[in-house]
């Protein structure tokens, strides 16, 4: 799924003023509210766009498994510093932006948001 | 830079009526108007642009804080928030029809927890005064700008100040768990809590590094690290600046992440060894300062291999300090580096940039070319670990056409970083100095969107006006004046 495909669809649901309820792997729909609106799956907006291990940044769309992006920094013996909890195998990286939660490191190292 | 600002048209009437309304609640001490006294608050660290102020308000309580912003907003006259002035982008210069709010007596620390790890201070602490009540306890404020003994937490906040250490502890909005303050409207605001979250929207971060547009801070509270029992660092010497560039990278990529890691040209080197006799390599190209902390075992392990890497990236000398007095003199000249040149340079101009690590060579070299393009000399010492750039231009405020060469220099270097993707401040900010140069860093609609957020807080635009976000008319004439003021490239990767 291109960003041009995921904006058109949610100007799409705008103009028809219909709530949307985005998901990436669905692996949290557990926590929080019970997931109202239209379904708008991101999970096909995928794939890491740019990483260069030294830099310490890697840039990936949102619908990128968690997995992947954990498996890349690997290979460079890199890590995401705060552990983010996958709950689940589809964990994308966007839902684990969108749920903020961060691992035991977190004290230590800071949170995703750090 | 090196706008020439007319000597102030003050409106008499306009100044007795704030004052008068000031003086209502301010002691007489508290509120200044006349020339001798407003004259030392023209302008900050960046003194090419200065401004002497209409009025300038000290107030000693927060009560007092509060009633001056209402006051003002009351009246419409724009207030300018101050720390200790020293700021590098001219965030704190004043306006000719405001009221400049110094927040220098608020000078307390108000809780330090050593459990919690956490301080509670006023924003007119100095920096370097929290990492003192703190070292008691083992413990430190890791943020370290150059500054530090004189530079003020309220002043870190409002430019997210940086610092050598950064790279490893991260800027202000990394060690910062709550601001609070007051909007120009006199209304209370807080952002952030004692514990690692709070709920809602991240706007402590929105805070941080808002160049006292969205509000005035009050106070700050700080997280505190403990101090590392063990420091050391190696000082490499490099005939070719690309390689040490390089050597910085490899140093990231094989996973150390150095406390400190600084790079110096020679220009830099020698201006401050007559100075600080820190025993630098003088016949280097460039030298790296690389510092490991930490328990003294992993001290140990890990200067070995930043020695492993650097060596295989060329270096043609190595020295390691063997105690705390030789680290600490191997790190005067680097800190010492900008009073330094000012033993070799009527004046000088001190720029902030950042770039991809990867491109330090490339944009050192654009940096050498701009020297001999503008006739000016400019040493470069900086935080080349994350990529921050200070380049040094060397000039004298009393020739015109030098400062105008130099103003166009710094233009040029900072558009560079953009080319390059990176951005136009590491750790100062943009204040009044890189205004236009932020319409190069963002198109219309994202400007559009910093605006609304200022709005948010001050629909009337009272707060620090005219700095840090240039409006799109001031963009448009940018533009026309710029040729290749055009979209800057890579625009969807983030900007480091």
């Amino acid at each position: 799924m291109t960003a041009a495909e995921l904006r058109e669809r949610i100007r799409e649901a705008a103009g028809r003023r219909a709530a949307l309820c985005l998901r990436g792997g669905g692996s949290k729909d557990f926590y929080g509210g019970e997931p109202r609106g239209e379904l708008l799956e991101a999970g096909g907006h995928r794939g890491i766009v740019d990483y260069d291990p030294t830099e310490l940044v890697l840039t990936a769309r949102g619908g990128t498994p968690l997995a992947e992006v954990e498996s890349a920094l690997a290979a460079q013996d890199q890590m995401l510093a705060f552990e983010p909890p996958h709950f689940g195998r589809g964990a994308t990286l966007g839902g684990c932006v969108a749920a903020g939660l961060s691992g035991p490191r977190r004290a230590a190292a800071g949170a995703l948001r750090d | 830079m090196g706008e020439a600002l007319p000597r102030r048209d003050v409106d008499a009437a306009r100044q007795r009526e704030t004052v008068r309304a000031l003086r209502e609640f301010l002691p007489a001490r508290a509120v200044l108007w006349e020339d001798e006294d407003t004259r030392p608050y023209e302008c900050d660290g960046l003194t090419a642009y200065r401004r002497v102020p209409m009025v300038v308000a000290l107030p000693e309580t927060e009560a007092q804080v509060q009633r001056v912003l209402a006051t003002c907003s009351a009246l419409g006259v724009p207030v300018v928030p101050r720390g200790a002035g020293t700021g590098l982008s001219g965030g704190a210069l004043p306006l000719g029809d405001g009221v400049l709010l110094s927040m220098a007596k608020f000078m307390r620390i108000l809780r330090l927890d050593p459990l919690a790890r956490l301080a509670v201070v006023q924003p007119g602490v100095r920096n370097a005064a929290i990492s003192e009540a703190a070292a008691p306890f083992g413990l430190f404020y890791a943020p370290d700008p150059s500054s530090q003994i004189a530079c003020t937490i309220g002043g870190n906040v409002a430019e997210n100040s940086g610092g050598v250490h950064c790279l490893k502890y991260g800027l202000t909005v990394h060690n910062v768990l709550r601001v609070k303050g007051y909007t120009v409207a006199g209304e209370a605001v807080s952002f952030g809590s004692e514990a690692l979250d709070a709920p809602g929207y991240d706007l402590l971060a929105l805070a941080i590094g808002s160049e006292g547009l969205l509000a005035v801070t009050t106070e700050v509270t700080v997280r505190l690290l403990p101090r590392p029992p063990a420091a050391r660092v190696v000082m490499a010497s490099f005939d070719d600046v690309q390689k040490a560039g390089d050597a910085v990278a490899a140093v990231i990529a094989a996973g150390i992440i150095p406390a400190g890691l600084e790079m110096m040209d020679r220009p830099a080197t020698r201006a401050t060894e007559e100075f600080a006799g820190a025993g630098y390599d003088l016949e280097a190209a460039v030298i790296l300062l690389c510092e490991s902390d930490g328990a003294p075992e992993e001290v140990e392990e890990e200067v070995a291999r930043m020695r492993e890497v650097l060596a295989r990236a060329g270096a043609t000398r190595m020295t390691e300090s063997r105690d705390e007095t030789e680290r600490l003199r191997f790190w005067s000249g680097r800190k010492a580096a900008f009073p330094a040149m000012g033993r070799i340079s009527p004046d000088y101009y001190c720029m902030d940039g950042t770039i991809p690590r990867r491109r330090l060579g490339e944009v050192l070299g654009f940096i050498a070319e701009m020297e001999r393009k503008y006739g000016l000399r400019c040493p470069n010492v900086f935080h080349a670990g994350d990529g921050n750039l200070h380049p040094l231009i060397l000039f004298d405020a009393n020739d015109a056409d030098q400062l105008r060469r130099t103003e166009a220099f710094a233009g040029e270097v900072l558009e560079k970083c953009v080319a390059v993707g990176g951005t136009i401040t590491g750790e100062h900010g943009v204040g009044v100095e890189k205004i236009d140069q932020m319409c190069v860093q963002f198109r219309p609609a994202e400007l559009e969107v910093f605006h609304a957020v200022k709005r948010a807080f001050d629909p009337r635009g009272l707060l620090n006006p005219g700095k840090a976000v240039p409006t799109l008319a001031r963009c448009a004439e940018f533009g026309r004046r710029h040729v290749h003021a055009a979209s800057a490239p890579h625009a969807d990767l983030p900007r480091f």
